[in-house]
């Protein structure tokens, strides 16, 4: 039901090669898989023998009444029913085996190859629709490895071991029995004709229904404050009618195969018997089997029923697992060369030249980008809102690779050298802090692999964590729950910036790391940030002037084009963009409040 | 304790089909009825082998039983549907009008995804519960009791056979549902866990990517997903016993059968063909025994999925209009604001007041900025105009009036905002623009748009104003939902308009071109801004300083930056450093 839920509209069709490319994880554990094969067979046959075993009970009861033959057989039935308990309980038990270690490999690869992706390939929708997708179509294919995979499997043993049996008792009497399956697949196609449309407009309505809900749900505070009540609740009735009508149409649809098949149980059942006495009557035939086949007919049904009834969730399951396929495919963007390096450790020299980039071919969002970062500079980026700011994180970083131009660090071309190794150098602290479910000194160690405890305790110090992490139940063994919903917004950018600080990064951006917060915050944050800053490379992108006002250099960026560079001052006398955005601070109310700056200033002059 | 309390109420709230829930369960006995027939005439064939004229009557019976039962439990299945998606249908129509009823109190008690769930799979499991109710609740121990009666009457010596069967089928599969209802709940439980893993990853993936921790990842997934692996074997472990155990449980009786059986046909006192009769029933008995163990899970957790409903059923709205309600004349309200002595705190039980003594005027046509920390209270002052929740205690005034004695229909349409958070529904940028006041014309929802500073990048979209809006306006920049969302505050032409850090995502250029262009669009309205921008308010008429969700200090700049050292500190940190050169 959930899968309805958050999926788009889909096609129904699965692609060619997905079948066998999902069996070949169930081939992971062939041995496993072909005993649990040789099981099913060997408990099916001794129940139909149970069956066969019923006729010759019922002839001896029609001619010799031997007493003692019978009990005899009854012996071996009940032999027969524990082989029967047995070999397909083992049978059912190895399958569930083999196919949930398909499921967990599956599931692993898919989670492994997308740590290998590149960011375009999770930019390219929002996180929640990837992930339900992922989760959907996993949980389709789980439906089917679940039970329908060895029900189906078994039930096939059976009709053919039953045809067959009905066959060593009597071809003729097998024939008309076998009568009713042609015609009942006549009718189940039919219907799933008919159905399978239905279900998939029920599905595209379902869709519908649950996007309308969930948007207005998440909107709903903007309904109530635009008097939207009504009318909202109008249109969702409208569509979820829509959906109960499809439901209606494709559920009494596909219900229908349970009649069909009794029916067409009990109709060979009717016609085996008139040609069973029949041929009873001219002596080709024994009452006992002709018992026997009556009672076959009747054992149709279950894996008739059980082959028509999952046939659907082989559907589902083969659309899922070609959609899972296409992100196993899909190829990493950004791929190191053939033999890159590492890059060795760097002082943190940053130079762009000509840099041109876009996310999508043909809308440039950075322009002939030139500019020089000196160790341990300190970086400012500014510009008006969507100029492109942020894509010097993508670039230096090489989440993205640039379309042309280089990018230099300490002389190196980053794209000839292995991303991993330039990352290690790169600290990153962004404007939503990201920490993890998991203790404090985990998320701490996430920096480095092989961190210290005592490494971690002098960051925290050094960030200002210590003081709040000691006030937590646990301190730095309590566990952050929901990504750190259990601190501030503030004690979470301050957990970050330490972390940050235990991977020793030799260059560091800051992407509008203080935005969310308030001044005090702020500040204390921008003291731990520049304890981070100290002998980095940092590049730090502003919301706010006053936090990049004291940078070495500050690139002002302009519809993907850097059009100034130099330092607050420098910019200031520019009289340029900088300025125009600095003084627009004022609401041209500078004049009123120009006396309070510069007696500040001094203020904080005669402070220090 | 009554029977499946919660699921009854959500059907029985659907009076009308009583009738209908009638004829379905006479079909569905109409229909276990023709299928219990059968053996019997199956029975008196092989009794009556040597008479093929009998024997074409009883099979033309037993096709014409056939056909029946088909059809009689095809009218079941077309019954129990109907009535259980009209249910369902009625359930989500019933539930979704409730919370459309609720005020913002109410949904900061239940989250998106957990209303979601109610309405969606929650609605699904009552759904499927009715229609398996429907379809097999009745039909099953009917059919049951039915075959005992008719082994009991014909060949009762084989009675205690039955007994054995029932007994055995009760035990195992009453066993195997207990079993596997709690190993369903720790697959549940495996399955969250590796989603919330995924969920994390995928929502950290620049940050697993920042410090090259995949391998780190890779190994922490593979060990919540072998356990869940394990999770999920476990029902199903419990699950392939059920199949072998009813066709042995049919083994064992035919052993039964034919020891008890044997004797009594050798003996005279029973015919053949009751053999294969009884082998029949047990067939019947087995498959329904089965039947039933798969669907009392279903129902229970329907009961269950009710019982969730419930509480969205029963939940009051928090602010309703009062009796005495007045309305009040568009056409004469002013606009001014009075807040005398509020307080209030979103946890009434709790001692932490987010607003403490309220008291503030704001006259009409006035420009109030809010400035204070996160959390000090600004955006729950502002949200008690609209009455978007009740103050503890004191009131608030528009022009003379309580709030509460004016319709929120009313109120709402005075009081104009722009939340925090900007939220675009999908379709085209005019409908969401004229969202709050879709009788607006169209130039109006332009000149809106112009005001905003959208009129700029919504020209450049192809469409122009009917451009495509996707799904939460994922298609616009944080800047260009906001100003957006800003829009559709002015259409509503409102007295009093409230900007809650409405421009956050807007550079401070264009901000100030949005506020200084306002007044034109609405003369004389008056304009309550919060900002976490000191620059933001420097064009206001008053600065309103929240501190701990106390007022600390009201004023002009010029009063402010020497009586209150907050509003100082606010003011030099983000304004300061400016040179006296920088001006010249």
């Amino acid at each position: 039901m959930s899968n309805a839920a958050t999926e788009p509209v889909q096609k129904k069709k699965a692609r060619k090669g997905t079948l066998g490319r999902l069996m070949k994880y169930l081939m992971l554990q062939k041995g496993k898989l072909l005993l649990s094969f040789i099981l099913l067979i060997i408990g099916t046959i001794s129940f139909l023998y149970i069956n066969y075993l019923l006729g010759d009970v019922i002839n001896i009861l029609s001619t010799t009444k031997d007493i003692r033959s019978i009990d005899s057989i009854a012996i071996i039935m009940a032999g027969l029913s524990i082989t029967t308990l047995i070999c397909l309980y083992l049978g059912f038990r190895f399958i569930t085996d083999v196919t949930q270690n398909a499921l967990f490999r599956l599931r692993q690869e898919i989670f492994e190859h997308m740590q290998k992706l590149s960011l375009r390939f999770f930019d390219k929708q929002p996180i929640g629709e990837l992930m339900s997708r992922v989760t959907n179509d996993m949980d389709t294919i789980n439906n089917l490895f679940q039970a329908p995979f060895g029900l189906t499997l078994q039930s096939a043993i059976m009709l053919v071991l039953t045809i067959i049996a009905l066959f060593t008792l009597s071809p003729l009497l097998a024939g008309v029995a076998v009568v009713v399956i042609p015609i009942l697949a006549v009718f189940v196609a039919v219907l799933a004709h008919v159905s399978s449309p239905s279900f998939t407009m029920l599905q595209i309505r379902l869709g519908d229904l649950n996007g309308v809900m969930e948007e207005t749900l998440e909107g709903q505070r903007t309904v109530i404050s635009n008097r939207h009540q009504t009318a909202s609740s109008e249109k969702e009735a409208k569509i979820s009618t829509d959906v109960s009508k499809s439901g209606e149409k494709a559920h009494i649809l596909s219900l229908f195969i349970t009649p069909l098949c009794l029916m067409a149980s009990f109709i060979s059942i009717a016609i085996v018997a008139v040609f069973g006495v029949k041929m009873l009557n001219e002596g080709v035939l024994t009452i006992g089997a002709l018992s026997s086949a009556i009672s076959y007919c009747l054992l149709f049904i279950l894996p008739l029923f059980f082959i028509f009834f999952n046939y659907n969730f082989w559907l589902s399951a083969l659309v899922g697992a070609g959609r899972i396929f296409d992100i196993l495919d899909a190829e990493p963007d950004v791929k190191d060369k053939p033999g890159a390096a590492d890059l060795p450790p760097v002082a943190g020299h940053i130079l762009f030249k000509g840099v041109n980039f876009s996310y999508i071919p043909g809308r440039r969002v950075m322009k002939d980008a030139n500019f020089e970062a000196t160790p341990g500079m300190k970086i400012g980026l500014c510009g008006p809102t969507g100029a492109g700011k942020s894509t010097i994180i993508n670039i230096l970083t090489r989440y993205y690779d640039i379309d042309s131009g280089e990018i230099l660090v300490d002389g190196v071309n980053i794209a000839d050298i292995k991303q991993d190794s330039l990352r290690k150098q790169i600290g990153v602290v962004l404007q939503e802090p990201i920490l993890f479910t998991d203790t404090v000194m985990n998320n701490l160690k996430y920096a480095r692999d092989g961190a210290t405890d005592d490494e971690c305790l002098a960051a925290a110090k050094a960030a200002d964590c210590d003081a709040f992490i000691m006030r937590l139940p646990h301190g730095y063994d309590t566990v952050l729950i929901d990504g750190g919903a259990n601190l501030s917004q503030g004690q979470r950018q301050l957990l970050t910036i330490a972390r940050a600080m235990i991977a020793q990064p030799k260059m560091l951006i800051l992407d509008e790391a203080t935005s969310n917060v308030d001044t005090r915050t702020e500040k204390v944050i921008q003291g731990a940030i520049r304890k981070l800053q100290e002998g980095v490379t940092s590049f730090s992108i502003a919301h706010r002037l006053s936090t990049i006002k004291d940078s070495d250099k500050i690139l002002v960026v302009d519809d993907g084009a850097i059009v100034e560079q130099g330092n607050h001052n420098q910019l200031m006398a520019m009289r340029g963009l900088y300025y125009n955005l600095y003084m627009s601070q004022y609401k041209g109310k500078i004049g009123e409040v120009l006396d309070d700056i510069i007696a500040i200033n001094k203020e904080s002059a005669g402070m220090t | 304790m009554s029977f499946l309390p919660n699921l009854r109420r959500m059907t029985v709230i659907y009076r009308g089909y009583w009738g209908k829930i009638a004829i379905s369960q006479i079909f569905a006995l109409l229909m276990a009825a023709c299928m219990i027939f059968i053996p019997m005439q199956v029975s008196s064939i092989i009794n009556d082998a040597s008479n093929i004229h009998a024997a074409v009557e009883n099979a033309v019976l037993i096709a014409l039983f056939a056909v029946l039962c088909g059809v009689f439990c095809m009218a079941n299945v077309v019954y129990s549907v109907r009535i259980a998606e009209a249910t369902g249908n009625y359930v989500r129509n019933g539930i979704y009008k409730k919370i459309q009823s609720y005020s913002f109190g109410n949904l900061d008690r239940f989250s998106t995804g957990e209303l979601l769930t109610r309405l969606t799979s929650d609605i699904y499991q009552i759904n499927i519960g009715v229609q398996l109710m429907l379809r097999a609740i009745l039909m099953a121990p009917f059919a049951i009791l039915v075959s005992v009666i008719l082994v009991g009457l014909f060949s009762p010596e084989l009675l205690w056979i039955m007994a054995i069967v029932i007994i055995l089928s009760f035990v195992v599969f009453g066993y195997a549902m207990m079993k596997m209802q709690k190993q369903f709940k720790a697959r549940q439980e495996n399955y969250d866990i590796v989603n919330t893993t995924l969920q994390e990853n995928m929502a950290g993936i620049r940050v697993v990517k920042a410090f090259v921790r995949q391998k780190f990842e890779n190994d922490k997934f593979f060990q919540v997903n072998e356990k869940f692996k394990e999770a999920n074997i476990a029902p199903l472990h419990t699950n392939s016993f059920t199949l072998p155990s009813a066709l042995f449980i049919m083994g064992i009786a035919t052993f039964l059968l034919i020891l008890a059986g044997g004797p009594a046909v050798i003996a005279g006192t029973m015919k053949v063909g009751a053999i294969l009769a009884f082998f029949q029933y047990v067939f019947i008995i087995v498959a329904q025994m089965w039947q039933l163990s798969l669907l009392i899970p279903q129902i229970v957790s329907a009961e269950a999925s009710a019982g969730r409903l419930k509480e969205i059923w029963d939940t009051v709205p928090e602010i309703v209009d009062t009796e005495q309600k007045r309305g009040v004349d568009l056409t004469t309200v002013k606009g001014g604001v009075i807040f005398e002595n509020v307080s209030f705190a979103y946890d009434k039980s709790g001692d932490t007041d987010t607003l403490k003594g309220i008291n503030l005027e704001v006259a009409p046509g006035e420009t109030v900025a809010f400035l204070g920390a996160n959390g000090s209270g600004k955006s729950t002052l502002v949200s008690l105009i609209p009455r978007f929740y009740d103050p503890t205690s004191g009131r608030i005034l528009i022009d003379g009036i309580d709030v509460k004695e004016i319709p929120q229909d009313n109120l709402r349409q005075i009081v104009g905002i722009a939340l925090q958070k900007a939220f675009l529904f999908s379709g085209n940028i005019i409908d969401n623009i004229s969202f709050g006041n879709p009788d607006i014309p169209y130039e109006g929802a332009v000149a809106a748009a112009k005001v905003a500073d959208a009129d700029g990048f919504v020209s450049n979209l192809p469409e122009k104003y009917d451009a495509p809006v996707s799904r939460k306006g994922q298609n616009f920049s944080g800047g260009q939902q906001q100003r957006l969302s800003m829009a559709r505050a002015f259409t509503v032409k409102p007295h009093i308009l409230i900007l809650d850090d409405s421009t956050s995502a807007v550079d401070v250029e264009t901000e100030g071109k949005i506020l200084g262009a306002l007044p034109q669009f609405l003369s004389g309205v008056t304009r309550l801004i919060i900002s976490s921008r000191v620059s933001t308010a420097l064009a206001a008429d008053k600065i309103v300083v929240l501190d701990k969700g106390e007022i600390t200090a009201v004023g002009t700049h010029k009063e402010l930056i020497s009586s209150s050292p907050l509003y100082k500190e606010i003011f030099a940190s983000q304004l300061g450093g400016l040179r006296k050169e920088d001006v010249s």
